[in-house]
């Protein structure tokens, strides 16, 4: 069905007004020509236009895609065919009151379509008409509207400002063709990228304005296709030459231009072709274990409804048989045979036909529809929680699947990202180590807990260096030592927690260091080699004012590298500016001195990469020196350490560890100096590589890269600590306690790792730790083994990633024998560490690398995003996203588990209620011949779904809550009720069946005994008959559902009560308004609560009774449960209660 | 959905018009309402078993009271309104469908209580199905009312005789009970009123003033085309006189059912005897239908009925008892207010819960 969908899409899309003109999508292999600034040329394209549609349907097209849609849920199926079926003489009940009910839920269903598409019009609205310059002729602009734009086209963006469509930058305002763009809403990455158009373009729209107008050039490129990160084209320019364009000349859409004045492009892509656009998914339909288990009841329900119907039909077949023709007065040989005893066969297929009608109750037709606008309204909720706010981004929670969120309740294993999820991703300078001397004096957060836990880190408790005592001396002695430190200094009231120099990405203090006092170190020639390295070496580029190096900002490829050169300037290397070639930094040596303006010539860079965990860059010092400046990773750098002039590499490694230990992120600093002889080769080979094209390309760099990286002179490292966010111990704590498993993803060292663990309470005292790693002799061989076998880098992968499986179960079935009782529980829980059957993904959901096995396939795998200050684009394609880790409590303990009671109840409740019915409408046949005549007037029937007991249901569906949020979040192990699916589930589906079964029977008995047509129901005498009997038990049938909400759930706000005694108002209001209307509408009510009901004190007596007794199984067992049993949650309010009475107590006596 | 789009990113937007984005604070949006939340203690339990068991007794006792109040004669007259020598179901089937033959028969009903004025005399049918549904849609209500109507093929087979549309039509009009009841003591007729016995809506707006049996086939006799059913009907009587007629056609909602045939006006001393002569007409022998004759009062709640007094006591009974069953739980089973040991997690026995230090 869903494929035939997507060919109708596309088929109406199609016939849209040509906004897909052909060849857009089918043909995404065909490569396109186009020519630049030659609209005229372009229009023979049928190219997509730059109008871009989010929305479902067009106007056309809703009202059938939108039925169509609704019909997607297979009970409308039913409920249609039961509709039809009711259209055939034999129906049981009056068409009309089948058709409207169906009518009015499908009428539901599309305008919610409706509501939901109007408002992405809007948007595409909004966007289409943005204004851009667009180049018209004579190297004029005109302002024109987003979706006029056209492939070919070429306009002008200025700095600040997105990209219309995809765009191949010609040139830039800046000299050499060079601009910068963020991607923050394609990546979640924040840092500029460089983009530089062709050496022989950069003069367009320069200053001879004639280039622009007389510019013309043929680009060939590949189709539209949703890579982001890969463009092959090429470009003919009037003179013949041609030249091969690539990314870096593409400026995607969605993507904004940044520190550049204006940049001209030529339009490549527009509207859906564009790479966002391509990339853009419809994310897949994701349905909770709730739904799954409601699909099974419906399914259940359907078999309890085959099965009456059957039981009618024979029962109906034998009793027409049998009877004969002696109930003389129903003549029923003559005429039709639906009770014709000499064609008995055919009345039970009759009969079974419309009983499928009369006890299609057992379908609740307005459950579908109220679940969805109850998960809409939760959303809203959750949205709206002013806890869940973030002021620093400005963003409140998002709820983009409200499908999934009873789920949230149910949340056994959260995955998470450990970098800008558990932390801010806002890297301090820490500490470092110079020349073999460790500095900063600060206390990490990790240090911090250690000392709350009173754990020891680290093994050698006996430091060699006596300055490296402030790391390693206990908290108290330290804290003396810093005291003196303080005294030392000239303004004592200056410390770690009170730095002076303190800014974003530098909170290292060290009064040896500051203030320009590293001079007066021994080793300060080393120190500012090791400053001018942190200062040169990187790819940030910055952003402000040269002359105020306070409000100079840099724009670098990760956090960890700004807070390195941030660092640099705070020591007196202030870098300002970088050209292509050249790198400016302006030095202060010594305090005294005025600062010194150096230029170094940028020769290389060997650009960062995850596998090369290194980045250096070659550099010309003014004074003449050739060096190689590198930082990177202690494990590969120690490796391409010179033996013979290793620098300071024993005492680095050694501070690093213990920095890695503390919770920072470590570097090593090297450099090297090059023969000048041997760099010329070098650079040959190197330039050679980077002109080549294809995929050799990076493999060549690399390899060059690797051979020059060789031979490092270590200077230092430096340790930069990335915060926790606010309040993510608490939360894992909780979670903790809650019993979520938590599993987190980290690239940092294992000592580092672990004490991080502790540090955000994720690892505990008394927990046993179980290392898995890639060293050791079998790993070994598994890598022997791989360059033996010459595998490829992927094949490795695979390789260790079943290595570290195998190495992981075998360390849990060690756990698992040492702890029975655990392994009982995670039997039970049927959620194993490993493989959770429902995980909570954190992190950049886009691509995230920790996938669970997949033998539990069938598992729900649904994504929750951090969306902070990066990852726009990976919180669209979350279902859930929240701006701060600890904002996952909240959503997790409080309204998750609201709306998984909500939904639960919700869901229970609605099979109670038409059960109910259900049953009633087979009882009333049992008493009927089983002729399929119900008791009761159609319009009762076909209200009582959709009027008399709906809205109650969904106030609870919406706004229920067993314990406040208060107490959710004071007592976390209330969650582990919805892991262990407390509320939904057999016994409690079971139970509320039978309590349905046990009210029908009071309902349907209760009545039947005083209206039984057997003694007077008044005092004139009148004896009742089938209409009073109908509405006598009828209005306890509406009462008792109502009244049962008081039983199910503990918490009343006006709202329930209104809800519930309005439902109960409306059953009289109709039953009167109803029996108003003249007798050709009325039918059998007319008049029937005026006349009949109201007068007689039998039927105000009945309800009282049949109320009490109906309600009294359910509230005996909840008090004998709650006085013997009591669920955790009775407990928590009962302490809450006891709290607030004790301090109102205390106030009094005050 | 085509998914992520520039629209809904807001990222643009954003970046243009920055305005908070904080959610208004509302009790409401909060979920923050002030709100009710009884608590299932102990002392709360008792009370409301108690206070519905106190409410309950005695209003079960005031119904039942009303209910015994009631006097009520019962006489099944099927059987013993017969010949004597009928004692197969064929035999008393031919026999009671014998148009010819008078079927007079004296029954004797015996006053033991007083009774008081109005005695309402009703009959009772048994294992017929006026709730059958070819039964019960077998009518028009339209032509009832008088309104012009000439599809009435929901009254087929009673549609039409020789072509000529019957009114009253259907197989409700057409099986109308026909036996008939002459009341009298010690050879004193005594009156009954056969006015008022229906309901005051039905005969309003649901039968026509107008409206006159027409071509009705019990008015036919075995001459006619029609089958004969029940009760002929008078044809100059409108069918909003015929309270009988009305009376049945509010068809039971069970296959024993009773119907008000009318009321005596006059109250009966203990010890009397009344003799009813019966015109035994109505064919119930064929599905083995019993037929009885009720004299009845009523009481402000109606007939005898013990049904809602019982229920009533019984219901208060058990409150009460649970009251004590309650109290008693309470005093072997104490649990303190609010006793956080008593939470799943503190309990000593739980295993396999996460190990907290």
């Amino acid at each position: 069905m869903a494929s035939a969908m997507k060919w109708w899409k596309e088929r109406w899309r199609g016939a849209g007004g040509g906004r897909e003109g052909a060849g857009s999508g089918s043909n995404e292999a065909e490569s396109r020509v186009i020519h630049c600034n030659r609209p005229d040329l372009n229009s023979s394209f049928w190219y997509a236009s730059n109008r871009t549609s989010t929305t479902k349907y067009t106007w056309y097209s809703f009202l059938p895609m939108s039925l169509f849609e609704q019909y997607r849920r297979a009970a409308y199926w039913y409920f249609t065919a039961m509709a039809i079926l009711s259209l055939l003489s034999f129906g049981p009940y009056s068409p009309i009151s089948l058709w409207l009910p169906l009518l009015f839920v499908l009428a539901l269903g599309i305008l919610r379509d409706f509501a939901e598409d109007l408002r992405r019009s809007r948007g595409d609205k909004e966007v289409n008409s943005r204004p851009i310059l667009v180049h018209t002729g004579g190297g004029q602009f005109e302002e024109k509207q987003w979706k006029h734009l056209r492939v070919g086209d070429i306009v002008k963006v200025t700095d600040g400002n997105y990209f219309p469509s995809d765009l191949l930058l010609l040139s830039s305002s800046t000299t050499d063709g060079v601009c910068y763009v963020e991607t923050m809403n394609l990546d979640g990455e924040t840092n500029l990228k460089v983009r530089q158009a062709l050496e022989s373009t950069w003069d367009v729209g320069g200053k001879k304005e004639s280039v622009l107008e007389n510019f013309e050039a043929v680009l060939e490129y590949e189709g539209p296709n949703p890579s982001l990160y890969t463009f092959v084209g090429t470009l003919r320019l009037e003179d013949g030459q041609t030249f091969p364009v690539g990314p870096s000349q593409l400026l995607l859409r969605d993507s904004s231009l940044q520190n550049t004045g204006s940049i001209l492009g030529a339009v490549v892509y527009t509207g859906h072709d564009t790479k966002v656009m391509q990339n853009s998914l419809p994310p897949p339909s994701k349905r909770s274990r709730v739904d799954h288990t409601l699909d099974k009841i419906i399914w259940a329900m359907f078999a309890v409804l085959l099965l009456v119907s059957v039981l009618t039909a024979v029962l109906l077949a034998v009793r027409t048989k049998n009877a004969g023709t002696d109930p003389w007065y129903l003549q029923p040989t003559i005429r039709d045979s639906y009770y014709n005893p000499n064609k008995a066969a055919v009345a039970g297929i009759i009969s079974f036909l419309n009983s499928l009608i009369l006890y299609g109750y057992f379908i609740p037709i307005a459950l579908y529809v109220s679940l969805e606008i109850v998960r809409v309204i939760q959303a809203r909720f959750i949205a709206a929680d002013i806890h869940m706010y973030d002021p620093i981004t400005n963003k409140a929670a998002k709820v983009k699947s409200a499908g999934l969120n009873e789920e949230l309740g149910q949340v056994d294993t959260i995955f998470s990202d450990k970098t800008g999820t558990l932390t801010c991703n806002q890297m301090d300078f820490f500490r470092v180590s110079i020349a073999g001397v460790a500095y900063g004096i600060g206390t990490t957060e990790v240090e911090r807990a250690a000392k709350q836990l009173g754990l020891a880190l680290g093994g050698d408790p006996s430091p060699r260096d006596p300055k490296d005592n402030l790391l390693r001396l206990s908290s108290d002695r330290k804290a003396e030592l810093q005291g003196s430190i303080n005294m030392m200094d000239d303004n004592n009231n200056y410390g770690p927690d009170n730095n002076p120099y303190r800014e974003k990405g530098f909170n290292f203090y060290d009064p040896r260091l500051l203030g320009g006092n590293w001079i007066h170190e021994p080793s300060s020639q080393n120190i500012q080699f090791f400053m001018q390295i942190l200062a040169l070496c990187h790819t940030a580029i910055p952003d402000g004012i040269p002359e105020d190096p306070a409000s100079m900002r840099y724009r670098a490829e990760s956090p960890d590298e700004a807070a390195l050169v941030v660092a640099a300037k705070q020591f007196g290397f202030y870098f300002y500016k970088r050209t292509p070639t050249m790198l400016h930094v302006r030095e202060t040596v010594s305090p005294n001195s005025n600062p010194v303006d150096q230029v170094y010539q940028l020769l290389n860079v060997l650009e960062f990469s995850s596998a090369r965990k290194r980045m250096s860059v070659i550099v010309r010092f003014p004074d003449g020196r050739l060096l190689l400046l590198s930082k990177g990773a202690d494990s590969v750098m120690l490796q391409r350490v010179d033996k013979n002039k290793s620098g300071f590499v024993k005492e680095t490694n050694k501070h690093l560890k213990d920095f890695g230990e503390v919770g920072l992120r470590t570097l090593v600093v090297a450099y090297r100096q090059l023969d000048e002889e041997e760099y010329r080769k070098w650079q040959a080979k190197y330039a050679e590589a980077r002109a080549t094209v294809g995929r050799e390309r990076d493999l060549h760099i690399e390899e060059l890269a690797d051979e020059i990286e060789q031979g490092l002179t270590v200077v230092g490292g430096t340790g930069v600590e990335d915060k926790l966010q606010d309040g993510v111990p608490e939360a894992i704590d909780r979670f903790a306690r809650a019993g979520i498993k938590i599993w987190v993803l980290t690239g940092d060292k294992v000592e580092t790792a672990i004490n991080i663990g502790y540090a955000c309470s994720l690892l505990r005292h008394g927990m046993d730790n179980l290392l898995v790693s890639l060293e050791g002799p079998e790993a070994h061989a598994l890598e022997e083994r791989a360059t033996r076998d010459n595998l490829s880098r992927d094949e490795i992968a695979e390789e260790q990633k079943a290595f570290v499986g195998r190495k992981l179960s075998e360390a849990l079935d060690l756990v698992l024998t040492h702890h029975e009782n655990l392994r009982e529980s995670m039997s039970s829980a049927k959620a194993t560490v490993g493989i959770g059957d429902l995980s909570d993904q954190i992190g950049d959901a886009a691509d995230y690398p920790l996938r669970k096995p997949d033998q539990h396939s069938h598992a729900i795998e649904y994504a929750l995003v951090i969306d902070g200050v990066e990852g726009a684009q990976a919180a669209m394609a979350a279902d859930y996203a929240i701006s701060q880790f600890r904002f996952l409590e909240r959503l997790l303990l409080v309204h998750g588990r609201w709306c998984y009671r909500r939904i639960s109840l919700m869901i229970l409740y609605f099979f109670y209620k038409v059960c109910m019915l259900g049953f009633i409408a087979f009882l009333c046949n049992c008493f009927a011949f089983f002729s399929g005549n119900p008791f009761y007037n159609d319009w009762y029937a076909s209200c009582y779904n959709t009027v008399f007991t709906a809205l109650p249901v969904c106030v609870i569906g919406v706004l229920d809550q067993d314990v406040s949020a208060a107490e959710a979040l004071r007592y976390p192990e209330l969650y582990r009720s919805g892991q262990r699916g407390e509320m939904f589930n057999k016994r409690s589906i079971f139970g509320w069946l039978l309590n349905s079964l046990y009210s029908s029977a009071i309902i349907f008995f209760f009545p039947l005994a005083v209206y039984s047509g057997l003694s007077a129901i008044r005092p004139g005498g009148q004896v009742s008959s089938i209409q009073d009997y109908g509405a006598g038990m009828f209005t306890v049938l509406v009462l008792v559902p109502n009244l049962q909400l008081y039983m199910a759930v503990q918490y009343f706000t006006w709202i329930h009560h209104l809800a519930i005694c309005a439902s109960i108002a409306i059953w009289y209001l109709f039953i009167i308004v109803y029996g108003a209307l003249p007798p050709l509408w009325a039918t059998n009510a007319y008049k029937e609560f005026v006349e009949v009901l109201a007068p007689s004190a039998s039927y105000w007596l009945l309800q009282a009774v049949v109320i009490v007794i109906t309600l009294l199984p359910e509230y005996l067992f909840r008090s004998l449960k709650w006085a013997l049993y009591p669920s955790d949650y009775q407990i928590v309010l009962e302490c809450t209660k006891l709290e607030r009475k004790q301090t109102s107590k205390q106030q009094h006596r005050v | 959905m085509n998914g992520a789009s520039t629209s809904e990113t807001g990222g643009p937007v954003s970046i243009l018009k920055k305005e908070s984005r904080r959610p208004k604070y509302t009790k409401f949006t909060q979920q923050e309402l002030p709100a009710c939340k009884p608590l299932l203690t102990p002392g709360w339990v008792i009370a409301i078993f108690l206070t519905v068991g106190v409410i309950f007794v005695p209003i079960g006792v005031v119904t039942l009271l009303a209910s015994n109040s009631v006097v009520q004669i019962v006489q099944r007259y099927d059987d013993t309104c017969l010949p004597a020598n009928l004692t197969t179901k064929d035999a008393q089937v031919s026999y009671i469908q014998n148009p010819s033959t008078v079927k007079k028969f004296t029954v004797i009903l015996n006053v033991v209580k007083y009774m008081k004025s109005p005695v309402y005399v009703y009959y009772e049918l048994d294992n017929f199905y006026q709730n059958h549904r070819r039964y019960v849609k077998s009518r028009n209500d339209q032509q009832l009312r008088g309104q012009n109507v000439t599809d009435l093929s929901a009254c087929k087979p009673e549609d039409r005789v020789n072509g000529l549309p019957i009114t009253p039509c259907g197989l409700i009009a057409w099986s109308l009970f026909n036996d008939t009841y002459a009341f009298s003591i010690a050879a004193q007729n005594i009156t009954v009123n056969k006015t008022g016995i229906a309901w005051k809506s039905d005969v309003d707006k649901k039968f026509g003033s107008s409206v006159f049996p027409q071509n009705f086939p019990n008015n036919n006799g075995s001459a006619g085309a029609g089958l004969i059913g029940g009760a002929a009907l008078q044809t100059n009587v409108s069918l909003d006189m015929d309270e009988d007629l009305i009376v049945w056609m509010r068809t039971a909602a069970l296959p024993t059912f009773r119907k008000l045939w009318g009321r005596i006006e006059q109250e009966f001393q203990p010890g009397t005897n009344i003799s009813v002569t019966v015109q035994n007409q109505y064919n119930t022998y064929s599905f083995g239908g019993k037929k009885k004759l009720i004299l009845s009062t009523t009481s402000w709640l109606g007939g005898k009925n013990v049904f809602l007094g019982t229920a009533y006591l019984a219901m208060g009974l058990i409150c009460i008892f649970l009251a004590f069953f309650f109290f008693l739980i309470h005093l072997r089973n104490p649990r303190p207010l609010g006793d956080p040991s008593y939470l799943s997690w503190n309990r000593k026995n739980n295993t396999g819960e996460y190990l907290r230090t």
